[in-house]
């Protein structure tokens, strides 16, 4: 009889762990969706990324799932492409629940902006928050070019249709354009940063310069609402959801067998590239030898 | 004063109240043993709010449903295995053990299909769900469930004469 009820234990265990490890969603009432890496609707072998496409039906689970009563976004980024950002943006803002963001080492730019959609943010008083700005710039090889006598020739079909090409340097007016552009982006992503924390006139001008923030400067411009991790997170939850019981429960994509291997392999291949490259790099060569007679 | 000499060489009819009791005993064990691993599981799927936002979460949510029938099978199926497999070995269960109760077959001791069939009520999936209902009131008019009518075994304890 011993044996059947040990034989029973067991086989329960093993059963609830099945469904458990099946049904992520099964086992909590608060889902954790990471933002881990940069935004952008590519996927990298090299680099962790944030990718919308799977990101947002993550999102999308944890906002339809009756069981879910609150989302935790745990951002580690620094952020990323503006559409990409937006995307998930509006889907956080879709979810009908409470929703805290958890800013881990860096949650700047494309990653705040994803952050400031939610309800609260929290954050450590060494992570690097903020950098409200936009990048446009990019490497002209001009110079280079010339200097190996390659010449760009240009053939288009309307004087601006290959603006900020990098085989040639932009004309004054073209650069007026382009920093005209970048600008009307980074007061779109301004506006977007007061609409979601609510920010005062002064607060909008400091932060305007895309400046990175740390602990007390963040939460002085209303950037962080509260300094912590994801205690701090589940304290929170605790109160506006008027329980003791949270139970935390990380929505990932589930990768196939095939996905994974590729993924080891390529990140296998990756260290090893780089360890020759260090190997080599801080290797000293004698000069006095010389390959050949 | 003459020494009471208790007997109990005569097996009868197990009463409705003592099967119930033993009953109630086994399954709070297999509340302990076989249940209280997926409490983890069914507390997080359980929707909160009244019996009418529960009733339209489960509705609105057909995935859910069905997890929760898994859950409920798969736990149906391990009391199935318990009762069946120490009926088969002890003709008891812990319960019919504590109250002196015996799981008896055609041949005075039952086959493992005979106590695979008197058991079945266990597995919540249509139609041995109906037993559920039909067995208790069975028993309480007949001290037979269906389930020992078919599958011809009934459950009996040793009469105890004082002399």
């Amino acid at each position: 009889m011993i044996y059947l009820l040990v034989g029973l234990f067991i086989l329960s265990y093993i059963g609830a762990g099945i469904l458990g490890s099946g049904s992520s969603q099964l086992s909590g009432n608060v889902a954790v969706i990471q933002i881990y890496g940069t935004i952008g609707s590519g996927d990298s072998w090299l680099e962790q990324t944030v990718n919308p496409a799977d990101t947002i039906p993550l999102i999308e689970r944890a906002a339809k799932s009756p069981q879910i009563k609150a989302v935790i976004l745990d951002i580690n980024s620094g952020g990323g492409a503006p559409v990409a950002s937006e995307s998930i943006v509006n889907a956080v803002k879709a979810i009908n629940k409470t929703t805290v963001a958890v800013i881990g080492d860096v949650g700047a730019s494309g990653a705040y902006w994803i952050a400031s959609a939610t309800n609260r943010i929290i954050a450590s008083k060494f992570s690097v928050v903020g950098s409200i700005g936009v990048i446009g710039s990019y490497i002209d090889y001009s110079g280079l070019l010339a200097k190996y006598n390659i010449t760009y020739q240009r053939f288009v079909g309307g004087e601006l249709k290959d603006i900020g090409v990098p085989y040639r340097e932009p004309t004054t007016r073209e650069k007026a354009i382009l920093q005209a552009r970048v600008d009307a982006m980074q007061a779109q992503f301004m506006e977007e940063i007061r609409l979601n924390r609510n920010l005062s006139e002064w607060q909008v001008a400091e932060l305007s310069s895309a400046l990175f923030y740390t602990g007390d400067d963040a939460k002085r411009l209303g950037l962080v609402d509260d300094f912590g991790g994801m205690g701090t997170a589940e304290a929170y939850l605790k109160k506006q959801l008027n329980t003791t019981n949270i139970q935390l429960v990380t929505l990932t994509n589930k990768k196939s067998l095939i996905e994974s291997l590729s993924q080891l392999s390529s990140n296998w291949a990756f260290h090893l590239g780089r360890g020759v490259g260090t190997a080599l790099a801080n290797l000293k060569i004698d000069p006095k030898i010389s390959f050949g007679s | 004063m003459a020494k009471q000499l208790v007997v109990k060489n005569k097996l009868v009819k197990a009463k409705a109240l003592k099967r119930l009791m033993a009953f109630l005993v086994d399954i709070i064990l297999l509340n302990f043993i076989v249940a209280a691993p997926f409490r983890g599981l069914l507390s997080g799927m359980m929707p909160e709010g009244d019996f009418s936002q529960v009733f339209n979460a489960l509705s609105s949510n057909p995935n859910l449903v069905y997890q929760f029938n898994l859950i409920y099978i798969i736990i149906g199926v391990l009391a199935f295995i318990y009762f069946t497999l120490s009926e088969y070995k002890f003709q008891q269960s812990l319960g019919k053990m504590l109250f002196g109760l015996y799981v008896v077959g055609t041949e005075k001791r039952p086959s493992l299909l005979q106590v695979a069939i008197r058991n079945l009520f266990l597995v919540p999936v249509f139609p041995f769900i109906l037993l559920v209902i039909i067995d208790p009131i069975l028993l309480l008019f007949t001290h037979r469930r269906l389930s020992d009518f078919i599958a011809k075994t009934d459950v009996v304890e040793y009469e105890k004469r004082i002399y």
